[in-house]
């Protein structure tokens, strides 16, 4: 060997270095190489299934290539091919195939003999333009008498002649039908959804419930799932993953043979219907320890009780929020994480964004539970528990992260294990009843919905409590909590809370306003109403590093029943912010009067917002 | 935790100099590079090899043609110590005595320099099952059996073995052993067990007859080279271990390499390799950094055969250089020298456990006991010490992650005398490996013996 011309890669550390680059951003629908389009998002026979104008083609299939449906309009349909004459299979297939050939010189491809994948790259290889296609019944000519064009479709397809072909009972012998082949792009260049409906393309992956599920080994990596296992028990080793007995012992053996293997396995419906009984896999080796929950059986609720069970609620998960909200700016880590930080403020700056992400998560369950409410009729729930949780009953409260009130939020948070404990256990019961009771729910899929993105939220909240205690393990609490003071000290903080409240006031009454509308808002309200929260969040951060403790004073006008704007009530918030603003940048230096400024543009944006929709919905 | 803190959990971050990072080197198929991060191997065009030289030199910035390759990505290893992982393999010091009197022996013939002691049963088995709780669900896990000689234990083997196997099996893992014997005492009940369950057996050896004897007689005066051959016979007869190696340890009177070699190649052996003496009772033998010179010159010419050999595809067991090239073919990058306090450790007669069987009864090196559990702080501690880039000169050297900063019981007790002889060994064997590599490529594909493993 002479010297390298290029740098290369060696030796397999080397290699693996590689960048791969990805499809280039030219890459069409139909560049694939073989059936599985670069990057697995589909199975190209299923693209090319109406390549044919007017008719529908499956390819997955071992004997060959089959019609499964004709269109009611298009040329098979004015050569009278309809639905009885199907199943028609595809004899031969005609076209140019490389840009630089004459038309003359246009290969026919026989399809005889070949199974819907092979049919299929003979079609994949067709250029757009005219195409010839010969049809007829059962899976291809067997003798050369039964080929009625002579192995050669050109002379068809170059004097566009089409003709179809019947006995004299009417079954159609044979067809050749010449068309421009179809393309599948809409004018904007998206693959025509009315031709593909959803799972059309993806038909026949890897996933689960999919064809390909069962059939790919785990050397493809796209199907995710190994073949060979140990049992649970780790007493029977090399056992087939998909096997349908899974209650002898010992297990049966895996066979050394593919047509051994596929007998014992799962078949297509047993592993669509059935799949949740493969278990879970770790180190190669089956678990057991990971089954399905029990059913539910829980007492059903009227429409009546749970209108008041999920108004209730919601009142729990602005307390939460706020709680949270609390125990975040309670944690001595700046907003953001400084460019270089240390390991201590990295520490308290992770459990705290944990910890925030969790109050997030509470203010989105909020929404969620006034969206069902909505959706019920029931007015908004704004207002905020005095007490929390059923069996878990405790008083609201507004507590640094102390070791012990950690503890107390992993309890909250922790997973029901009996129905109806716990904050998502109450859901749980609510979810059931909703869901069956469709004629108690009209609206039931979208609440059903809704209450379950709730109680998966819920879950994952112990997790990351948990998590936040691994963060600030080892640190001692009076290293990571802020110090607080009893009282502000200066007319600056008193000021400052002053426009923290202001900015609660202005989240609450945007969100009532805008859940009593429901979709009416047009979700205009929600987007200024994210930004007062962002408003109330950058505030309460200057007030907690000023060791002044955020007050979240509830007012009284958001729990109020009645009108969700009554008169005034908009004009006053307008006023109450303006004053707060004013007072607190007529006290502060620039820093405070640049804050005042930039909460003022959003301030006045939502007001605006609330009077159009009060004005428009008659609502005072 | 507390010592975690104090030492930190990245290494200091002046920056070690570029030549650290990279270094040149040239085969008979052109100029390379090798990339201590990652433990890469690239083909250079001269002109870029010419670049990369002014470079490492000192004397011309970075070739931008190569910046992708030192400068993409994060790097492999980032200075943060390992944490304890679960347990893979543990050793037992059965026998803490032995049937020959060798002056260079680590172990000073099994006593580590206390008294001459055998494991309890119990005490073995309890070792096996702190193996078993502490491992990874699963996972092979490897029982190695030490001494001094642990033949002389020869009942606790043959109970520990079939236990250990029978635990293991019940609890989800398999277990393959490993046994450092000298081979003298072996009977055919030994070799049935050997054969019978999945035994790598190494065997000391100095080399022919009267090398041998002359460093190794029985504490007998008879010739421990015929009783090695008669022992060999009793393995050949009643049932040869799934890998049988040699372990030739080079003395300062050990004189040419490649006789001994060719030697224990001869004998049949699966795999044949030295192991420098840099610690020894008997201080005349070891090698001082005057002999290193030479080694390194005994051991190439070893390996120029072996590169020969191997390379006209004939088979040529020299387990230092299989396990070189096939190391710099993965690409193997590691911050320790081998696994010892990591996912391995060795208990000592009465069952207290330490990093490694070199460092028997060093309480420096202490890492818990086999029935109270390991100590994974005193684990954590040492492998935050001895991370590579943690230490001096080490993390300035650019075969740092190849070599992984030298073996814990010589760096402690020598200091690091063999940087020079490493780093010519590694040097030599990055050229063999771009050589063989195109003259072999299939030796790098094929299933290679040495990947049955052995402790660490």
């Amino acid at each position: 060997m002479t010297g390298a011309d290029k740098i290369y890669p060696r030796n397999l550390t080397a290699r693996a270095d590689h960048q791969v680059r990805g499809n280039p951003a030219s890459t069409r629908p139909e560049s694939g190489v073989d059936n599985c389009y670069p990057g697995l998002e589909f199975d190209q026979r299923n693209l090319d299934k109406q390549f044919f104008p007017g008719l529908v083609v499956e390819f997955h299939r071992n004997d060959g290539a089959l019609i499964t449906g004709v269109a009611a309009t298009g040329l098979p349909a004015e050569r009278g091919l309809t639905a009885a004459d199907l199943p028609l299979a595809v004899w031969a297939v005609g076209g140019r195939t490389e840009a630089g050939q004459s038309e003359a010189a246009a290969p026919t491809f026989s399809c005889t003999g070949l199974n819907g994948l092979e049919v299929w790259r003979r079609v994949h290889d067709l250029m757009p333009g005219r195409i010839a296609l010969l049809l007829g019944p059962g899976p291809g000519f067997s003798s050369p008498g039964s080929d009625p064009v002579g192995g050669n479709l050109n002379g068809f397809r170059l004097q566009n002649r089409s003709l179809v072909q019947r006995d004299q009972a009417g079954r159609v012998e044979a067809a050749v039908l010449v068309a421009d082949r179809a393309r599948y792009l809409d004018p904007d260049g998206v693959i025509d959804p009315d031709a593909y409906p959803p799972g059309e393309l993806t038909r026949s992956l890897c996933a689960p419930w999919q064809f390909d599920f069962r059939d790919c080994g785990c050397f493809y990596w796209a199907a995710s799932k190994p073949d060979i296992v140990t049992s649970s028990d780790g007493r029977f080793p090399n056992l087939n993953f998909q096997r349908r007995d899974r209650t002898s012992v010992p297990p049966p053996a895996d066979q050394p043979t593919m047509a051994g293997r596929r007998e014992q396995e799962l078949d297509y419906p047993e592993l669509i219907l059935d799949w949740n009984v493969l278990p879970v896999v770790v180190n190669d080796r089956e678990s057991d320890a990971v089954a399905a929950p029990p059913p539910v059986d829980v007492p059903e609720m009227t429409r009546d009780e749970v209108i008041e069970e999920l108004t209730y609620l919601a009142t729990v998960e602005h307390a939460l929020a706020v709680e949270y909200l609390f125990a975040h700016l309670s944690l001595d880590a700046p907003m953001r994480l400084p460019e270089s930080p240390d390991d201590r403020t990295r520490r308290i700056h992770a459990a705290a964004t944990e910890v925030f992400s969790i109050a997030v998560d509470e203010m989105r369950h909020l929404r969620w539970a006034n969206e069902a409410l909505t959706l019920l009729g029931a007015p908004p729930s704004l207002g905020r528990a005095e007490r929390i949780g059923r069996s878990l009953d405790r008083p609201f409260a507004l507590e640094p992260l102390t070791p012990e009130q950690l503890a107390w939020f992993i309890e909250v948070e922790r997973p029901s294990q009996v129905i109806g404990t716990g904050v998502d256990g109450m859901y749980v019961r609510l979810h059931t009843t909703v869901d069956r009771r469709p004629d108690l729910f009209p609206d039931r899929e979208r609440i059903v919905h809704l209450l379950k993105l709730i109680i998966d939220e819920g879950d994952d909240h112990f997790h990351r409590f948990t998590a936040v205690q691994g963060h600030l393990a080892g640190l001692d609490p009076a290293d990571y909590l802020r110090e607080f003071v009893e009282k502000p000290a200066d007319e600056l903080a008193v000021q400052l809370q002053e426009l923290a409240d202001q900015n609660y006031t202005a989240l609450l009454t945007a969100l009532r306003l805008t859940f009593a509308l429901g979709d009416a808002a047009g979700g205009l309200l929600i987007e200024q109403s994210r930004r007062a929260m962002f408003n109330l969040h950058e505030t309460n951060h200057v007030l907690a590093a000023r060791g002044i403790l955020p007050r979240f004073a509830l007012p009284a006008s958001v729990t109020q029943p009645g009108p969700p704007a009554p008169a005034g009530m908009v004009a006053d918030l307008a006023a109450s912010l303006r004053s707060a603003r004013d007072a607190f940048a007529a006290v502060g230096g620039p820093g405070e009067r640049a804050l005042v400024l930039r909460q003022a543009a959003d301030h006045e944006a939502l007001v605006d917002q609330m009077l159009r929709l009060t004005d428009e919905h008659d609502l005072g | 935790m507390t010592v975690l803190l104090q030492i930190g959990r990245r290494p200091p971050d002046e920056p070690v100099t570029d030549a650290s990072h990279a270094r040149l080197f040239r085969s008979a198929g052109g100029a390379h590079l090798f990339v201590a991060d990652g433990s890469r191997v690239y083909d250079l065009p001269d002109e870029t090899a010419e670049r990369v030289r002014t470079w490492l030199d000192g004397a011309g910035a970075m070739p931008e043609e190569i910046a992708p390759l030192m400068t993409g990505g994060p790097p492999r290893i980032d200075g943060r110590p390992l944490d304890p992982p679960p347990l893979a393999s543990i050793s037992l010091n059965v026998m803490q005595s032995c049937n020959m009197s060798c002056g260079y022996c680590y172990a000073d013939e099994g006593r580590f320099g206390g008294r001459a002691r055998a494991m309890p049963e119990e005490v073995a088995f309890a070792t096996v099952d702190r193996l078993i709780a502490e491992s990874a669900p699963g996972a092979d896990l490897v029982v190695g059996f030490m001494g001094g000689e642990p033949l002389l234990a020869r009942r606790l083997v043959h109970r520990v073995t079939r236990y250990a196997d029978r635990a293991a099996r019940a609890a989800g893992h398999t277990v393959r052993f490993a046994v450092t014997t000298n081979l003298t005492t072996v009977t055919p009940e030994d070799a049935r067990l050997f054969a019978e369950f999945p035994f790598t057996v190494s065997v000391s050896l100095d080399g022919p007859a009267e090398h041998q004897d002359s460093v190794r007689r029985m504490r007998d005066g008879s010739s421990s080279y015929q009783r090695l051959r008669t022992g060999l016979d009793v393995l050949r007869r009643h049932g040869r271990p799934r890998h049988l190696s040699a372990r030739v340890t080079v003395t300062s009177r050990s004189g040419p390499l490649l006789p001994i070699l060719e030697h224990g190649i001869g004998l049949g052996f699966d795999e044949v390799g030295f192991s420098a003496v840099l610690v020894s009772p008997d201080p005349a033998l070891a090698l001082g950094p005057a002999d290193m010179a030479p080694l390194l010159e005994r051991m190439v010419a070893c390996g120029e055969v072996a590169l020969r050999e191997i390379g006209a595809g004939r088979r040529y067991p020299f387990g230092n250089f299989e396990t070189a090239v096939h190391q710099i073919h993965r690409g193997t990058h590691r911050p320790y020298p081998c696994g010892a306090g990591a996912g391995y450790l060795s208990a000592n007669a009465e069952g207290d456990l330490y990093a490694c069987h070199r460092l028997i009864d060093d309480h420096a090196y202490a890492m818990g006991d086999v029935t109270a559990g390991t100590d994974r702080t005193a684990r954590a501690r040492h492998l935050a010490a001895s991370h590579v880039d943690r230490m001096e000169p080490c993390r300035s050297c650019w075969a740092r992650y190849l070599c992984g900063g030298g073996c814990h019981h010589e760096v402690s007790r020598r200091g690091r005398v063999a940087c020079d002889y490493i780093r010519g060994w590694l040097a030599f064997t990055l050229r063999a490996y771009a050589e063989l590599l195109d003259t072999r490529p299939d030796y790098f594909t094929i299933d290679h013996p040495l990947d049955t493993g052995g402790l660490v």
